[in-house]
């Protein structure tokens, strides 16, 4: 014990965070995130054409003029991979807040209130949770109809349980922690300490998995999409273009580059979300006996 | 009037599927104005459960706890009645009792915004003040839990407690988690505390070196039950419940003189399982005809002790229990 | 007599993400046959990883210099593959917490003959044969069944003394405690401390036993070392260094306890200042930035672990010398 607490001792004395050289992964992820976040807002002018445009040579290989290629139906795919993350990111950043809104209320009322507003609310959650996400996901999209907004309500319904969870039992444990007992003892009503004390701590851990959600939502997105649940043609989304892409193996430049646009953004995201993970873990108080 | 009461308190723990625990089965304590009493016991004793009931953290299921006379009503979700506030608790772990996200200055002050006592402007003097008191410089409100040692985080806490000026302090196992400097600077610091602001401390321990040199008045528990309690050095030298003997002479002594301590046979039996009788018999080496079936009462002795023996008698003479298992 | 265990020059050194640490030393001290010998000291003293550092059980890109002889091996030289075979049956180790260091799966007659089969080569009615007397060695009520139960079933005391057979399983000669008894009930302590004793003489067997705690050290030790800021600063017989310490780190340390004969008002004497960290270890002698009876030297040159009347003392002033 006394070798990790000396290399614990160590981290913590010199106060200041790895500096961001020290962490590739946190960098290539936030840089990956920021650029096609910086694609999403300036798509129109960062496109070369029009993403519905047909006007050009069908299924042209990569090159000069078309760097991704052209599609089936003689579109620029550059154009669409670029239109497509306006629609993949800021629909997954919307419904990833919505989520978490919604699950930590629900985490945060059965946590706080406990007994049996508690007990209702976990087994809503257990009932989510016992359906495979993307099978749930279809079956709402497919119930509520064709369209993009309904595939992200969709996912949003599968989503919100895991923050409802996270924050519910955040609540439950900093709730019973002896600073919150101390500060009840001191005449804190429990309201007060929820918002002074356990509302504060609940927010890191929530911002982790929000953005690793985020990877997912993106991916499920592009799953309904593929299925063709989510955004219906002609809207250049990935899924739908991998989608496109699978009917049409022998030109590959189609199914390819969205894919790699989807592989790319899930996977900064991913990265983005562990480097926030370790970031609030040290600060978390270290606790263990002085003595050796 | 004492400061603490506490009454045949009992404390239950229901756990699912299995039996209730008692982990306090009737324990009767006082603590008057001014005094430091020892709480020791062994793990399973129930000394923890009895500590959070008796500052309203836990309800007890059954008996009275009183604060200067006051009834002490459990937590619930609304603010704690002010009436309470002088009756404080200092907890075991520094590490976990303090808010590793705020800095100690900000949680001392929301100590004192919740007392709603001090007005805003002289909010950061108080702090100070606090500070001083346990011996930290103000330069410590700056910072975060995580840079200071734990004697220092222990101090910290107890800063926070001074902050509702109170008149008693419950302090559970505060020392365990620190080592032999820190120990000794925060007993110093608790007893120095204590004549100065005439604080009565309910000190719960394990540490009966500690507790003998610190406390006025020593109280033992037993698996949910309090077997003896009077006058420190009374109870040192001649303990009057075979328990209260098996601890004294267990503990070892830094003398060099190379005195092995005495063990106590057997293992403290499950709380939700207690022998018949006296719970100690099964252990006890003086056990004889009533032990395994009747449960003694607490008996006064002389020298305002009492014990819960049946080789003592009501008002009898403060003999140990060889000499009384003898006659 | 040949020492059981020599350890010469020990220094420890462990990567850090600001460059190496020296966590020992040089440290030197001698264990003798069937002896107990004491290395206390406060936290981040040194006292584990130098014990840590005879077994190979250091973390990755330690480094490690000295010599420790034992049974005519350096320790330190072995191969990973022969210190495995010695430490696991010539040394024994018991750490704190009997929680993490039983495996929770296995049943503890599984875990008990799995040790002995490995290292001693015995069959599977021998070495349940073995484990039954270990556990009774141990004083385990009904071994027989014990060897079935999980260690989740025992309590903390039954554990240790269960760390305890399974370190003694192959008939070490050496056993290292590490806070065997720091998490421990007073008279649950008491057993196992009587145990100890019991056992390092029934079996001839030598203790190392590594503790905070003086009052635990003063039951059991015949030979006590000091250790503080990664080195020796005393050591010597029990009696002498408790009743008479000259070193004023031991002294200081004896101080903070309560002392049963003081009278009851006087407040404990607390040391002031805190440990240095291994960075951060002061120059000269590194107890002279606390130490109140510091001198200009204590400031500039390390005193070296010199003998004298009968045990060995790191200190340029000895103030205490002519206190006998």
């Amino acid at each position: 014990m006394s070798t990790i607490a000396f290399r614990m001792r160590a981290r913590r004395r010199g106060g200041r965070l790895r500096p961001a050289w020290r962490q590739p992964l946190a960098v290539v992820g936030s840089v990956i995130a920021v650029a096609w976040l910086v694609v999403a807002i300036f798509a129109p002018l960062i496109a070369p054409y029009d993403p519905l445009a047909q006007n050009f040579a069908l299924s042209q290989a990569p090159s000069g003029a078309h760097l991704f290629g052209t599609d089936e139906l003689g579109r620029d795919v550059l154009s669409r991979v670029i239109f497509g993350s306006r629609v993949s990111v800021p629909i997954a950043l919307l419904l990833v807040t919505l989520a978490a809104l919604i699950g930590g209320l629900v985490g945060g009322v059965a946590g706080y209130f406990r007994g049996i507003v508690d007990g209702f609310s976990m087994r809503m959650v257990d009932l989510v949770f016992a359906f495979p996400p993307i099978i749930l996901a279809m079956v709402v999209a497919a119930v509520l109809g064709r369209g993009l907004q309904n595939a992200a309500l969709a996912i949003v319904v599968v989503a919100w349980p895991s923050y409802a969870r996270v924050v519910r039992g955040l609540v439950l444990s900093v709730g019973d922690s002896e600073y919150v007992e101390s500060a009840r003892l001191l005449g804190s009503s429990a309201r007060r300490t929820l918002f002074r004390d356990v509302l504060p701590n609940v927010a890191g851990p929530v911002l982790v998995l929000a953005t690793l959600d985020l990877a997912n939502a993106i991916l499920l997105l592009s799953g309904l999409s593929f299925l063709g649940l989510g955004a219906q043609p002609p809207q250049a989304e990935w899924g739908s273009m991998v989608a496109d892409g699978a009917q049409y193996f022998q030109w590959w430049w189609i199914g390819t580059f969205p894919g790699l646009a989807i592989f790319t953004a899930v996977l900064a995201f991913n990265f983005l979300g562990d480097s926030l993970r370790d970031l609030f873990d040290p600060q978390t108080a270290w606790g263990g006996d002085e003595r050796p | 009037m004492p400061a603490l009461e506490l009454h045949d308190v009992e404390v239950v723990y229901e756990r699912r599927g299995r039996e209730r625990v008692r982990a306090v089965a009737g324990a009767s304590l006082t603590v008057e104005r001014g005094q430091i009493v020892g709480l020791v016991g062994e793990s399973g004793c129930g000394k923890s459960s009895l500590a959070r009931a008796s500052v309203g953290l836990v309800r007890p299921s059954a008996g009275t706890v009183l604060f200067e006379g006051r009834d002490v009503t459990p937590l619930t979700r609304r603010a704690r009645p002010r009436d309470l506030v002088g009756l404080q608790m200092v907890f075991q772990n520094p590490y976990s009792s303090l808010n590793p996200r705020r800095k100690i200055g900000s949680q001392l002050a929301d100590a004192l915004d919740v007392l709603d006592v001090t007005p805003n402007r002289d909010r950061r003097a108080r702090v100070e003040e606090l500070l001083d008191l346990v011996g930290l410089p103000s330069t410590a409100a700056a910072r975060y839990p995580h840079q200071f040692s734990g004697g220092q985080r222990q101090r910290i806490a107890v800063a926070r407690a001074l902050a509702a000026d109170p008149s008693v302090l419950v302090l559970d196992e505060p020392l365990a988690s620190l080592d032999a400097s820190a120990q000794a600077q925060v007993a110093n610091l608790l007893v120095d505390l204590s004549r100065r602001l005439s604080l009565s401390l309910l000190l719960i321990s394990h540490d009966l070196a500690i507790v003998r040199h610190v406390a006025d008045v020593v109280s033992v528990m037993y698996l949910g039950v309090m077997v003896e309690t009077g006058p420190t050095q009374p109870l040192w030298s001649v303990p009057l419940h075979p328990y209260t003997e098996a601890l004294i002479a267990a503990v070892p002594r830094p003398d060099g003189s190379g005195f092995l301590p005495e063990a106590l046979p057997g293992e403290v039996p499950d709380p939700a399982l207690p022998p018949s009788g006296c719970r100690f018999h099964p252990r006890c080496p003086y056990a004889f005809d009533p032990c395994p079936t009747e449960e003694p009462a607490l008996l006064a002795v002389a020298g305002g002790r009492t014990v819960a023996c049946w080789l003592q008698e009501e008002d009898g003479p403060q003999v140990r229990p060889a000499e009384r298992a003898r006659s | 007599m040949t020492a059981l265990l020599e350890v010469e020059g020990l220094r420890v050194r462990l990567p850090t993400p600001s460059g190496f640490a020296t966590i020992v030393d040089g440290v030197d001290y001698q264990v003798e046959p069937a002896q107990v010998f004491g290395v206390a000291g406060e936290s981040g003293s040194g006292k584990t990883i130098s014990m840590l550092a005879l077994l190979g059980l250091l973390p990755a890109g330690a480094v490690v210099e000295g010599r420790a002889a034992f049974g005519g091996k350096d320790l330190l030289r072995l191969s990973a593959r022969d210190l495995r075979a010695v430490s696991g049956r010539d040394i024994g180790m018991v750490f704190q917490d009997p929680m993490t260091s039983l495996h929770p799966m296995l049943s503890v007659g599984r875990q008990l003959t799995e040790h002995v089969r490995r290292h001693l080569g015995l069959g599977r009615s021998a070495a349940t044969q073995r484990a039954t007397d270990l556990l009774e060695q141990v004083r385990i009520p009904d071994p027989n069944s014990a060897l079935h139960a999980y260690p989740h079933q025992f309590s903390g005391g039954m554990r240790q003394r269960i760390a305890i057979a399974i370190a003694l399983a192959c008939g070490p000669r050496l056993l290292i405690a590490d806070e065997p008894t720091t998490a421990l009930d007073v008279t649950v302590q008491a057993g196992i401390l009587r145990l100890l004793d019991g056992l390092r003489r029934e079996h001839d067997l030598s203790v190392v036993l590594i503790t905070h705690d003086l009052a635990v050290m003063s039951s059991i030790a015949d030979r006590i070392s000091i250790f503080y800021a990664g080195r020796v600063v005393e050591s010597g017989p029990r009696d002498e260094l408790l009743q008479h310490p000259r070193h004023p780190y031991t002294r200081a340390l004896l101080d903070a306890l309560p002392h049963p004969e003081a009278a009851r008002d006087t407040p404990l004497v607390a040391i002031k200042g805190t440990p240095p960290s291994p960075q951060q270890i002061p120059a000269g002698c590194p107890y002279h930035p606390r130490c109140p009876y510091a001198i200009d030297v204590c400031a500039t040159d390390d005193p070296p672990l010199a003998p004298i009347d009968g045990r060995r003392l790191a200190c340029h002033v000895d103030p205490f010398a002519d206190l006998e």
